[in-house]
Formats: C-alpha cells, sequence, structure tokens
C-alpha cells in the first residue's frame, strides 16, 4: 500500500508492500529512517525548523518542525523495537528558491538543524540529496529499504 | 504573427467569469461594505452561504448554540472573514483545475493561491497597511496565467525549464524569452479584458517583479508567493526556480524569526482552508 505523507506528517510502517511517498519537498526536509533487521520504516516531512514558533502546536502536532519532528520520528520507531546502530536515515529537500542574496534562509536553517539533531542522537546520515532549487519527491520502499528521490521526471536512488 | 501576438489572440477567446464572481470583487473592493449587504449577498449565494454557516457552527468558532441564520453568520464573523470566503468560492475555483503544460495537478494551483492569499493578508497586517485590500483578489489570482499559457495556449512548460535550470535563470525570464510574454504577463491582460482594476491587475502583472509595480499590494503577494514556492506549496514543474526581489523582500522588513512565523501561519491558514472546503 502506498502511504503520502503530506507537510507536516509523520508515518511509520513495517508492511512488507509498503511504500511511502513525500511530494515537493522544497525548503522542507524529508527523512527516511529504515531498519533493515527488523524491516520497519518511517518517514517525516518538516518544513520549518525550530519549534520555539509555537511551542504548543509542536506538541500537538511535533512533524510540523525540524526539531521536534525528527526527534518524534527517532522515539516512534525505537519504541517499535529498533536499535540505534541498526537505523539507515536518508534526508532530501532543504532546497531554495534562486536566492543569491540569502533572503530567505529556511532550506539552509531546516538543514542544520536537522543535521544538529541526527549528531545529538549520534545518528550518520547515509545518504542525502538537499539545496539547489528544485522539488523532490522522496520514497521509502520497504520491500527492499531503498530510498528514491524523484525530481524533474528522474528518479534516482539514494 | 509572433508568438506573443499568438497568444494574446488566444487571451480574448479566455470565457469572462460568472457574474457572481464579478460581483463578489466589486463587493470586496468597496472598502467599507455594510454587513446588511454582505448578508444580502449571500443570500443569493448557495455554495459561500454554506460555507459560512459551516465555519460559524465549526469548534473554533461555535460557543454555544448553532447558528442557523446567515445574518447571524455574518455577524458573528465579521466582514474579513466572511469576504474571504465569498473569494475562495466564487473567485478561487477559477485555478482549480488541473494545468497540463505546468504539470499542475487538480487543485494544487488553488492551494497555492489560497496560500498566497493568506500569507499577504497577514504581511498587510503586519505592516498596519491601510491601503484598500487589493492583495487578496490579485493573491488568489497572481497565477492565473499559468491556466491561460498551459491550458488555453496549451504550451508545454518543459524545455523552458531545461533552459532557466541550465542557465540558473528565474523561470519567468525564459518564458518571456521563448514565448514573448511571460505567466504573470498572460494572467495580467486576462484580468484587463475582464475589466478588473488596476491594482489588481498591477499585481499579478508584477508579481515576479514587484520593483515594477507602484503598489504595496504587489510587494505582499510577491513575497507570499515567495514563501510558498519555497516550502514546495503548490509548485509546478519549474520548481523553486524563481527569484526573490530584494527590495520587495526588505521592504516588509521580515527577521529570519518572522519570515518563520508567517510561513507558519500560512500552513496553519491553509489546513483550515482545506477543512472548510472539504479538500
Amino acid at each position: 500500500m502506498q502511504y503520502i505523507i503530506g507537510i507536516s506528517d509523520m508515518k511509520v510502517t513495517s508492511g512488507p508492500e509498503d511504500v511511502l511517498v513525500t511530494y515537493s519537498l522544497g525548503s522542507c526536509v524529508g527523512v527516511t529512517v529504515y531498519d533493515p533487521v527488523r524491516k520497519i520504516g518511517g518517514m517525516i516531512h518538516c518544513m520549518l525548523p525550530l519549534s520555539r514558533i509555537d511551542a504548543l502546536k509542536a506538541k500537538d502536532n511535533p512533524y510540523m518542525f525540524t526539531d521536534t519532528g525528527t526527534t518524534s520520528l527517532l522515539k516512534t520507531i525505537y519504541d517499535m523495537g529498533s536499535l540505534k546502530k541498526d537505523l539507515v536515515v536518508k534526508v532530501a529537500g532543504a532546497a531554495s528558491l534562486l536566492d543569491e542574496n540569502r533572503l530567505f534562509k529556511i532550506g539552509e536553517r531546516n538543514h542544520t538543524v536537522l543535521r544538529k539533531v541526527l549528531w545529538i542522537n549520534g545518528i550518520m546520515i547515509a545518504g542525502e540529496d538537499t539545496g539547489g532549487s528544485i522539488a523532490r519527491t522522496m520514497y521509502l520502499h520497504m520491500a527492499d529499504g531503498r530510498t528514491t528521490i524523484k525530481s524533474c521526471g528522474k528518479e534516482s536512488e539514494l | 504573427m509572433s508568438r506573443r501576438d499568438e497568444i494574446i489572440g488566444k487571451i480574448a477567446e479566455v470565457p469572462a467569469l460568472p457574474a457572481s464572481s464579478i460581483n463578489a470583487i466589486a463587493l470586496v473592493q468597496s472598502k467599507d461594505v455594510e454587513l446588511t449587504e454582505l448578508t444580502k449577498f449571500l443570500e443569493h449565494e448557495p455554495g459561500p452561504a454554506a460555507n459560512v454557516l459551516k465555519l460559524v457552527n465549526s469548534a473554533s468558532y461555535n460557543l454555544g448554540q448553532p447558528v442557523g441564520t446567515i445574518k447571524d453568520a455574518v455577524i458573528r464573523l465579521g466582514r474579513k472573514q466572511v469576504m474571504n470566503i465569498i473569494l475562495s468560492e466564487l473567485v478561487g475555483p477559477v485555478t482549480k483545475p488541473a494545468v497540463r503544460g505546468y504539470d499542475l495537478p487538480p487543485n494544487d494551483l488553488w492551494q497555492h493561491s489560497i496560500v498566497v492569499t493568506i500569507g499577504a493578508q497577514i504581511i498587510a497586517a503586519r505592516q498596519h497597511s491601510n491601503s484598500p485590500d487589493y492583495y487578496s483578489v490579485a493573491g488568489l489570482l497572481h497565477d492565473v496565467g499559468k491556466i491561460v499559457l498551459g491550458t488555453f495556449v496549451e504550451v508545454d512548460a518543459e524545455p523552458m525549464i531545461e533552459i532557466a535550470k541550465n542557465e540558473r535563470r528565474p523561470f519567468n525570464e525564459v518564458e518571456e524569452q521563448v514565448l514573448g510574454i511571460d505567466h504573470a504577463e498572460a494572467g495580467a491582460i486576462l484580468l484587463e479584458n475582464w475589466k478588473f482594476p488596476q491594482e489588481i491587475i498591477n499585481a499579478v502583472r508584477w508579481h515576479h517583479k514587484p520593483e515594477e509595480s507602484p503598489y504595496e499590494a504587489t510587494r505582499y503577494v510577491h513575497v507570499a508567493d515567495s514563501i510558498s514556492l519555497m516550502t514546495g506549496i503548490g509548485v509546478g514543474v519549474e520548481g523553486l526556480q524563481y527569484s526573490p526581489s530584494e527590495e520587495a523582500v526588505k521592504a516588509v522588513n521580515l527577521s529570519v524569526e518572522e519570515t518563520e512565523k508567517v510561513t507558519f501561519n500560512m500552513l496553519i491558514g491553509l489546513q483550515e482552508a482545506k477543512r472548510l472546503f472539504g479538500m
């Protein structure tokens, strides 16, 4: 079954046939987590770097924000029995407009916060496709744990 | 005949808006429309009337007794909220169908238009703007030129995107180079044919080059549009291949944190609109 992860959304699954997908990642970040030992996988699509913008809303929906979203995804996966050493984490998005003067910084800030949260949690990024001025679609294929990125009509494995 | 002339010829063949939409736009522009006028208008417009009642009876507004009459609903919600519903319902749907040449599935451009309208309103409010609310209609229709080019002229945006990407240039610039006209100008010509007020036409015409327009509304639409495109809401095949205007972004003067707050509120507003319109 295919599950669509919207903006500020999360999904974890252990269904061997499932595909998780999130569309039009711009400056937002998409993160996939896959545990090849227990065949558990998850995906988030977070819009803004820091939850301090609205702590109340972050409690209600942590996946709006990269800091709380990433932490919450990891916690969910651990609660399902996964161990940190088994996790394969991949990252996409954090794009920007053609913005040489860096008038907007959401993409780069999302990227920085994501790296920081993963660093604090002792997790290495196994693959990433970030930056530039393109919108990306991100897939996690539960059948084999592949994360793929589709952009401008072309799909490639991360 | 040049490609540009051919396109302008085709724009003239686009059917006019229904009368109710034109009335709604006129209503919103009259600065001090009375609540009684709004009520009267809604009594003849079952679509928006139903949504006004739906909103007033939703969890975020209803405090006790259900509201059953349009008059009470209008009083409870207030002018601005009611006008938003009327516009979104009567003008917004122009952008609902899929836009083929730009690879926008059904409802994507509509969502993008709504989120830009919400953003323009938030930014205008932060500026304590006293100018009449031209940015709402302009926000809803800023990309109507994509429908003109993608649907009526059947332009294929794909090769233009290749050029924009390879040369790292804004997509609208490449449109203009290849077609002789970009989607902003195509939209403005359509709205001119539809006899829209100058301020709205201008905001649509210059939403990618706001420094060319004397009106504040253009800046608000530009900044909101930039944020929406950047975050990926309703982006077409051209992705984030646009340049924000330094002048406009500086003029609205939002700090990093304020920009993120505006972005946050745009998403919250979109989620409410989606609930209201059952998307």
